[in-house]
């Protein structure tokens, strides 16, 4: 130490170092501190902190480094310095004495001191070449550097405890959480209180339960809970333990904020410090408001239960005794335990009797085995055993039913009862329920043959007004026609009616889902009512622009919901329109909801009229029935037809205000590129069409049809056994110029397609020796017939039905009777491209000549009695001759069939005479034969429900009976081998002034194309056709034609040839 | 600073400070400027500032009590310094709080232009001298710095010690820290020449920059007693000021160096407040001033600059030490006629005598940046002594 140098000065810095060293806890700012405090005071500028880390080869650590950035950016790195030069004395070095082999860390430093330090390694300070100091650098810090040594040994130490304090309290830290959150995320409520109650915490169960929130019950007491309701006891015993430092636990009746009660168990407890102060109370409580609930519920359950048991008890007690059954308990072997019998006469013993016996001892073996294997099967786990068993009594054989059940393991319970007169009752039953099916099913076949059977006269009546139609000259005879006409359609809509309300109420009625042309819908529907419309002045309107082009669903029946609406319009409507309506409800990808409307400006509905609609079998009132006839079906089958389709009808009405129905049905959506197009609106009718214009004579179709078969006549096979059907048709076929083969059954049906080529076969379903179905299938496989149109005809119009037609070959349906428009309109579907050959069958036609006879004859034909002249005629189309012509083969073919029926129920042959009664029946419908038709219906009925046979043959008689009047009136009125029937008229001598009055003037309206001449023309009818024959025929058409020229031209030549119709008034050319 | 060349502006206008900067960018394009204001020239620090933008010369600097202009000390005008290749400076402001974090800032503006450069350059910093803790700020920044740059500076501020914006650039005016980096210079030196008077004691109790017990007694009574004794001056509250300049407190360090901290205040309790910290149980030493009239300084200043290579003629600043003034001298002397070597640069250039001898006023403080380095060789490298 040099001289200069005070005591003081080295003794501060001793001081300042001790200071620097002593006033650190961690190793590094340690090391900084003390190498700042070191080149402080030896004015050297870098000082290094060098680690020595032991082991197998020793290296060195540079910790810190202050005063230059280069040896600072190493720091935690080792440096390349010898551990045996780190842990060298402590020396002063000068470049290159005593510094390391390796110079490149001291580059730039000549100067060096190295201080050792215990534990460590060494403090290294670094100075330039040309340091120098007074100071006693070896000696001044040997004294601190011991104390450095400590330091860093308790920096370390320290810095492990602290790593591991802070690791513990991270971890008391995280336990503390997770309690924390155990309590915030409790279910159970929790609060904390002072020891004055103030709540200084709760959780968020707490504020779910009690609806409070935070800031409303921190600071606040729990008492702001308290309902009233919890007993002052309650609350003294819990702050009497809580003072005791106890805890409490109990049930608290609170309240909500928003005033409701509850329940809580409460467990109240004190908190206390490690000391065992008590500085808190912690509640920890649990909504028991429904546990309570259920407890209180229980208690009454199990009181309840008790009296149910008791109750239970007597009420056995009471069954038993009212039970005529009797009772044993046994054990397994077969020991009667217990008997009790409720009637003292049903054991024919003393029941006591039994007691103790075995089973097998007292009954016969029979019946003990019986209950011996009953027992096994119990044994054998079968619940109950049932059995029957009889017993020879000296009253007679009685029947006993056993019923064992087991009663435990080694028990059974026997219930005996007396089943004999049950037995007899339930045989009794069993024969009356089979012969009410019998009659069930007898009934259900009758029903299914009724549309069968009412179709096919409907069928001759409604084709022969037709053909009798256009036969009919006169404007009367057509008048008649046509109100037969619409009386046999009238009775056929009422039929068709009855069937599907029938159809709809057995839930036999399908829905179909078909693709639906809604203009053509709408245009049909305007078709058949727009006559009755224009009939009654009133305009029909539709409007659907709106609408799709095309739907999904069941046309059919949607066109006779709206055919029931617009008939309904049209009937109830005296002036002024009905418009027909459709728009879109909604409508997506899947589903359009369409809704018609049908409004009127009739005599519209009071709203208890209105409350009756849609019920079945009611009009608006009775008087509406008297006055517009009708089943009152149509709107209840509007409505289930609407309902079955997945919609709904309804109706808007006042009186004197018309009315509006209107049905809105989901429809399948048609996706096609055009599905929407604007139509306008159509107006139809708005005036009368003229009574006299023929409605049906030539319709479109028929002049296409027939227009076709001009060019090419068209090879017709018809095979139908019924002969009036087949001339029906034979006879439509014959107004288009078609003349067909026939067959008469299917057999022959097939001959004759075995032998030609047809280009259309009609085809009946129901035929004898072969069905209408065999014979397709083997025309089918016949040599150039594959492809043959084949229409089946036939009543039954199932959907099952036309399956079969379909599955058997056929290639379409037309439903009997046959519409002359359907029948046109198959024909037109079906007609082939090209014709080979030519028709080879002659159809009988009108003949001319005979048209001068037809009024008288008709005349003469309504005087047979039992004849209803219409009816005969609309089965042929209003074809006169052809009704003469078919009473003359009646007359011929059947007269005798009474007694070819008896002759065949004679030989055993039913079946066969069943065939000809049905026939006789189907003729005499056709025909119109009002007497002999419900007698053959009953002979029919009788012979199909194999009837007794006297009642048969009582029936034949009666039959027989009408026949013979028949034969001997058609004698009176038909002349018989084709002699010409005599009419009235030519036995009346014309009254030719009076004619010839009549003529003039006839002659002057057709100049004047006045229209009177057609009624004027009727009144002279019978005198012009006496008097002028064929020309007058001609005449009458040309006026009905109101070709008034031709009709003109026709008249003068008459008054020239016949100079007794002239008068002066009539002018010549 | 290879080069300086610095003017006295008698007016603080901006069109004559304009006129100065415009002519040194003619003739040194890129320099940049350093001002030199006094507190009550304060105002004029927005013309500065503008003809510095207008001039387009870079223009840094700081508020002072007073500028020593040749041989007196002047209120008004200003000195501005040319310094050539454009010195990278900034001011960061807000010094308060922990002296490392303070520290890291200062390092992390500086780095990135230090590491641009060639090594040896000097960080000369400008601190608000109402600062409390530069010693802390220094010695951490050494932690971050190291010996990259040799460190150089002084304190700006008021006379009355109320802290004032007194740092500034060409648009921002804040109290906290300039710096500026300079290129290799060994022409400049600072020293101070204070002398230990007394015996060493403790400041058995401080904190920053008050010490209230020096050997566990109040710290004015055992200075007063001091002074008494080695003096024999008797030291009141009204004369404290004026005897605590001649006879400031020093942190003795064991190289013998001394930390001269200048008392500056007084409180009732007798806690003295000084510029620059005292840590608690420092080792402290009353110190003299040298003897008016004494060429001791100038003689150290020549033979540590001939030491360095520097050769006459030269220029340097002389630190008004009492009144944060700044001086200048143009004079040359022969470096060799100095000092005899083996001296310990303990002596400072202490122009209080300068200032003693024109206004016969005592100023109240010391210089913090002479005494962060003392009488030491800037370019020693050694660690400044805010670590006391």
């Amino acid at each position: 130490m040099g001289s200069a140098l005070t005591r003081e000065r080295l003794l501060s810095v001793l001081y300042d170092m001790t200071l620097a060293i002593g006033g650190e806890l961690t190793v590094r700012p340690l090391l900084t501190r003390t190498l700042q405090k070191l080149l402080l005071h030896t004015s050297l500028s870098v000082g290094l902190a060098l680690e020595v880390e032991e082991g197998a080869s020793p290296r060195v650590l540079l910790r810190r480094a202050v005063g230059d950035r280069r040896l600072a950016a190493l720091e935690g790195q080792p440096v390349p310095l010898p551990a045996s030069w780190v842990s060298g004395e402590l020396a002063q070095l000068r470049r290159p004495q005593g510094f390391p082999p390796d110079l490149s860390l001291f580059e730039g430093y000549g100067f060096a001191v190295r201080l050792p330090v215990r534990g460590l390694g060494a403090m290294v300070l670094l100075g330039p070449d040309a340091y120098s100091t007074d100071l006693p650098l070896d000696e001044l810090f040997r004294p601190v550097l011991g104390n450095l040594a400590k330091a860093v040994v308790l920096c370390r130490a320290n810095e492990a405890n602290a790593t591991r304090l802070a690791s513990e309290a991270r971890e008391r830290e995280s336990e503390i959480r997770r309690l924390s959150m155990a309590v915030e995320q409790s279910p159970e409520a929790v609060v904390i209180t002072d020891l004055s109650g103030r709540i200084e915490y709760v959780n968020d169960a707490f504020l779910l339960a009690t609806g409070f929130a935070r800031e409303d019950v921190i600071g606040q007491n729990p008492s702001i809970l308290k309902s009233g309701k919890t007993p002052r006891s309650t609350y003294e015993e819990m702050w009497s333990m809580l003072r005791r430092g106890e805890s409490w636990r109990g049930e608290l009746v609170n309240r909500r904020k928003d005033g409701t009660e509850f329940v809580e168990q409460a467990i109240l407890s004190p908190i206390r410090e490690p000391g065992g102060r008590v500085t808190h109370y912690v509640g920890i409580k649990k909504d028991i408001t429904a546990t309570k609930r259920m407890e209180e519920e229980l208690r009454r359950h199990r009181d309840h239960l008790e009296e149910r048991v008791q109750e239970r008890t007597d009420e056995l007690a009471a069954i038993f005794r009212a039970l005529p059954d009797l009772y044993f308990r046994i054990d397994r072997r077969g020991v009667i335990l217990e008997s009790l019998a409720t009637s003292p006469t049903a054991l024919h013993s003393r029941p006591a009797r039994f007691l103790k016996q075995r089973i097998g001892d007292i009954l016969p073996a029979e019946a003990a085995e019986r209950v011996q294997g009953a027992l096994e099967r119990l044994d054998a786990g079968d619940p109950v055993v049932e059995f029957e068993y009889e017993l020879s009594l000296t009253e007679g054989a009685r029947t006993y039913e056993a019923r064992l059940a087991p009663l435990g393991t080694a028990q059974a319970i026997v219930i005996l009862r007396d089943v004999t007169e049950g037995n007899r009752t339930k045989r009794a039953l069993g024969e009356a329920h089979d012969a009410a099916l019998a009659a069930n099913r007898a009934k259900s076949a009758f029903l299914a043959n009724m549309s069968h059977e009412i179709r096919t006269p409907m069928n001759a009546i409604i084709g022969f007004s037709h053909l009798a139609r256009a036969e009919t000259p006169s404007r009367r005879g057509r008048d008649m026609l046509d109100k037969i006409a619409r009386a046999a359609e009238h009775l056929l809509a009422i039929i068709n009616d009855i069937l599907d309300f029938s159809k709809i109420e057995a839930e036999k009625m399908s829905i179909e889902r078909a693709e639906i042309d809604v203009e053509r819908l709408v245009t049909g529907v305007c078709d058949l009512v727009g006559e009755a419309a224009r009939a009654k002045g009133l305009a029909l309107t539709t409007d659907v622009g709106t609408l799709p082009r095309s739907l999904l669903g069941d046309g059919t029946r949607l066109q006779q919901v709206l055919l029931n609406f617009c008939g309904n319009a049209v009937k109830f409507t005296e002036a002024g329109a009905v418009s027909l309506r459709g728009a879109v409800v909604s409508a997506d990808d899947v589903t359009t909801r369409v809704r018609f409307e049908v409004s009127d400006t009739g005599i519209g509905l009071t709203p208890a009229q209105r409350a009756r609609l849609f019920q079945p079998f009611q009009q608006a009132d009775l008087s509406t029935t008297r006055k517009y006839g009708g089943t009152g079906l149509g709107l209840v089958i509007a409505r289930r037809l609407a309902q079955l389709m997945g919609g709904d009808v309804g109706c808007e009405s006042e009186p004197g205000r018309g009315s509006t129905f209107w049905i809105e049905v989901p429809f399948g959506t048609v996706s096609s590129p055009s599905t929407q197009r604007s139509r306008p609106p159509r107006v139809d009718g708005g005036r009368a069409r003229r009574s006299s214009e023929p409605l049906s004579l030539r319709s479109p179709s028929m002049r296409a049809v027939a227009d076709l078969a001009g060019e090419q006549p068209l090879r017709v096979l018809i095979a139908e056994d019924n002969e009036l059907n087949r001339e029906v048709i034979v006879a439509l076929l014959g107004t288009v110029g078609l003349a067909p083969d026939i067959a008469w059954n299917g057999l022959e049906a097939v001959e004759w397609a075995r032998a030609r080529p047809y280009d259309l076969i009609l085809m009946d379903v129901q035929m004898p020796h072969m069905s209408g179905l065999e014979a397709t299938r083997m025309i089918r496989a016949l040599p150039g017939h594959a492809r043959t149109p084949i229409l089946a005809m036939t009543a039954s119009a199932s959907r099952e039905d036309r399956e079969e037609s379909l599955a058997a070959g056929l290639d379409m349906h037309i439903a009997k009777p046959v519409e002359p428009e359907a029948l046109w309109a198959a024909l037109l579907q079906w007609w082939p491209e090209e014709i080979i050959g030519a028709p080879g069958v002659h159809l009988p036609g009108v003949r001319p000549e005979e048209l001068r006879a037809l009024a008288p004859l008709r005349e003469l034909l309504g005087s047979v009695e039992g004849l209803s002249v219409p009816r005969a005629l609309r089965s042929v189309e209003g074809n006169l001759p052809l009704v003469v012509r078919l009473l003359g083969r009646f007359r011929d073919g059947h007269a005798e069939d009474a007694a070819q029926i008896e002759a065949l129920l004679r030989a055993g042959d039913r079946e066969g005479a069943r065939r000809v009664a049905h026939t006789l029946k189907g003729l005499a419908g056709t025909l119109g034969l009002d007497e002999l038709r419900p007698l053959s219906d009953a002979l029919d009925l009788a012979l199909r429900e194999d009837a007794a046979e006297a009642d048969i043959l009582s029936l034949v008689s009666a039959v027989g009976g009408d026949l013979k009047r028949l034969a001997a009136e058609l004698d009176r009125v038909l002349p018989r081998d084709g002699a010409e029937p005599r009419g009235p008229s030519e036995a009346r001598p014309v009254d030719w002034p009076p004619l010839s009055v009549g003529v003039a003037r006839l002659h002057a309206l057709l100049l004047a194309d006045d229209t009177t001449a057609n009624e004027l023309e009727e009144e002279l009818h019978d005198d012009l056709a006496g008097a002028l024959g064929e020309p007058g025929a001609q005449l009458a058409a040309r006026i009905a034609a109101f070709d008034y020229p031709a009709a003109l031209a026709l008249l003068r030549e008459a008054i020239e040839a016949e100079p007794r119709l002239r008068t002066g008034s009539i002018p010549k050319d | 600073m290879d080069e300086m060349d610095f003017r006295y502006v008698a007016d603080v206008e901006e069109a004559a400070v304009r006129s100065v900067l415009e002519g040194w960018k003619h003739t040194h394009p890129g320099c940049a400027a350093l001002a030199l204001l006094p507190e009550a020239e304060a105002s004029a620090l927005p013309a500065l500032q503008s003809a510095g933008r207008a001039a387009g010369v870079s223009l840094v600097g700081g508020v002072f009590p007073k500028l020593v202009d040749g041989a007196r000390f002047v209120g008004e005008g200003a000195w501005l310094f040319r310094m050539d290749g454009a010195p990278p400076h900034g001011l960061v402001e807000d010094l308060t709080g922990d002296a490392d974090a303070a520290a890291q800032r200062i390092a992390a503006a500086i780095t990135p232009a230090l590491d641009a450069r060639p090594p040896g350059d000097t960080l000369f910093l400008f601190f608000d001298a109402t600062t409390p803790n530069i010693a802390s700020i220094l010695a951490a920044l050494y932690l971050e710095l190291g010996t990259s740059v040799r460190y150089l500076g002084a304190n700006a501020g008021s006379e009355t010690f109320q802290p004032i914006p007194c740092l500034f650039d060409g648009e921002r005016v804040s109290r906290g820290l300039l710096w500026m980096l300079v290129a290799r210079d060994r022409r400049t030196l600072l020293l101070h020449d204070y002398s230990v008077s007394s015996g060493s004691s403790v400041a058995t109790s401080s904190a920053g920059n008050r010490i209230a017990s020096i050997d566990f007694r109040p710290a004015f009574e055992f200075y007063r007693d001091t002074i008494r004794a080695e003096h024999g001056i008797e030291l009141d509250r009204s004369n404290f000021y004026r005897h605590a300049v001649e006879y400031p407190l020093g942190i003795q360090l064991a190289n013998g160096q001394v930390v001269v901290r200048m008392p500056i205040g007084l409180e009732e309790d007798g806690t003295i407040l000084c510029l620059g910290e005292v840590p608690e149980h420092a080792m402290l030493a009353v110190l003299r001033a040298p003897a008016p009239g004494s060429e001791e300084t100038a003689r150290m200043l020549a033979t540590g600059l001939a030491e360095r290579g520097s050769r006459a003629p030269c220029s340097f600043f002389i630190a008004q030490v009492a009144g944060f003034g700044w001086a200048r001298s143009r004079s040359a002397t022969s470096p060799r006629s100095w000092p005899p070597r083996g001296r310990r640069w303990a002596a400072p250039c202490r122009s209080a005598r300068l200032a003693r001898s024109t206004t016969g006023r005592i100023p109240s403080s010391t210089t913090a940046p002479s005494s962060a380095r003392g009488g030491q060789r800037v370019d020693a490298g050694a660690p400044p002594l805010g670590a006391l």
